[in-house]
């Protein structure tokens, strides 16, 4: 038992770093490239699809574009919160929790399909 | 402000924001938010996208040390958080039908009410002294670890605490505020759990909450990155340094900060209830 958990504990803690990897790489380019500029959050605006869509964050990342990158930390950062779901299931079942397994899969399922549609 | 000089504040007003969090398993938005909005002026929405962002980077940031720790109680966490999806989803459909003003206030209300309950007694806060029978069968009940060793606790009134959770999500789903205050108070008010494990047990929902709003939140334009950054870093370092205090920090004190934030939290929704946003 106590491996698996040190497994789960290595997964969540790979994950988290790598979200914080993209939002700080992401974060220093965008001060590099606007730091100067004055801050405007006192309105709302429309956002371009390159932060709001899936697949428009996906290809700015990819574009190495510093916005793309820190949406995609961000992105990691809830896909973690399904992760921890999971490896829930995983842990459950490991003990042969089969009722607890079953909860912690189907919402796994849930949130994953609820952040897709 | 300049973008420099605006990241380098909010990520320290992150990190404050990250230690409250992760001692109070509120998540952090009762800070964030009137700080994003009072103290820089920023947007509401933009504010509301943040403090989603602060609560899953707390959730994150507290996870790992509180369930190693032996605090989180993961079958109540589960079991309770399908109560809390099912309200998510039905608190997002119901946003047009139900006047969310009124609600609003209404829970602000009851939160101070709420605050005032939650303070530490000087006769000690009771812990519950009965089990429920879905307890013994869900294997509830559990231990946690205090200073003189790990301690055995039961877990009561576990189908009005799941009722209030399915009402916490709602909340979420319906005016995104006052979930993480809701999951505390039903674990420690109502089931009786001690108040470390009904802390550690919200931080590891709230994360999963948020989730299930993350892709409305992305999709509205909520979530601004150049703002999301440096509060995704900063409560990330708040959490991991909340959870080193948590397990040193006297419980009475850890009453005291959460009741604190809870009125502000109240002060808030009642605001934003007669004054609009």
């Amino acid at each position: 038992m106590a491996h698996s958990n040190n497994i789960v504990a290595h997964i969540l803690r790979a994950g988290i770093l790598i979200a914080v990897v993209l939002a700080f790489g992401g974060g220093f380019a965008y001060i590099i490239q606007h730091g100067h500029e004055t801050v405007h959050y006192e309105i709302f605006l429309p956002a371009p699809k390159q932060i709001t869509s899936l697949k428009f964050i996906f290809l700015s990342a990819l574009d190495l574009s510093a916005v793309g990158l820190i949406q995609l930390g961000l992105l990691i950062l809830v896909l973690m919160q399904i992760i921890r779901v999971l490896l829930s299931g995983c842990y459950f079942l490991s003990i042969k929790d089969f009722l607890f397994s079953i909860f912690s899969f189907v919402m796994s399922a849930v949130l994953t399909a609820s952040f897709l549609i | 402000m300049t973008v420099l000089t605006f990241s380098i504040v909010i990520f320290f007003v992150s990190i404050f924001s990250g230690i409250i969090g992760a001692l109070t398993g509120l998540g952090g938005g009762a800070i964030l938010i009137p700080a994003l909005v009072l103290g820089f002026q920023v947007n509401i929405h933009y504010a509301m996208g943040a403090s989603l962002i602060s609560v899953m980077a707390t959730a994150s940031g507290t996870s790992v040390a509180y369930l190693r720790e032996g605090y989180t109680n993961l079958r109540i966490a589960i079991f309770l958080e399908i109560a809390v999806l099912i309200g998510v989803f039905i608190g997002a459909y119901l946003t047009h039908l139900l006047p969310t003003r009124a609600l609003v206030i209404i829970f602000g209300v009851v939160f101070i009410f709420s605050a005032y309950r939650s303070l530490p007694k000087k006769t000690g806060n009771p812990l519950a002294d009965h089990t429920h029978p879905w307890a013994q069968k869900l294997q509830l009940n559990s231990t946690y670890p205090t200073e003189i060793g790990m301690m055995q606790y039961q877990v009561k009134d576990v189908p009005l605490g799941f009722f209030i959770m399915w009402i916490a999500g709602t909340l979420a789903g319906l005016l995104g505020i006052g979930s993480g205050a809701l999951k505390v108070l039903a674990m420690d008010q109502v089931m009786g759990l001690p108040y470390k494990v009904s802390t550690t047990t919200s931080n590891y929902m709230i994360g999963i909450t948020a989730a299930a709003s993350a892709s409305i939140y992305f999709m509205y334009g909520y979530i601004e990155p150049s703002l999301c950054f440096p509060v995704m870093l900063g409560v990330l370092t708040g959490a991991f340094i909340g959870a080193k205090i948590l397990t040193i920090a006297k419980t009475q004190l850890l009453r005291i900060i959460f009741s604190a934030v809870v009125f502000l939290l109240a002060v808030q929704m009642i605001y934003q209830g007669t004054a609009g946003n």
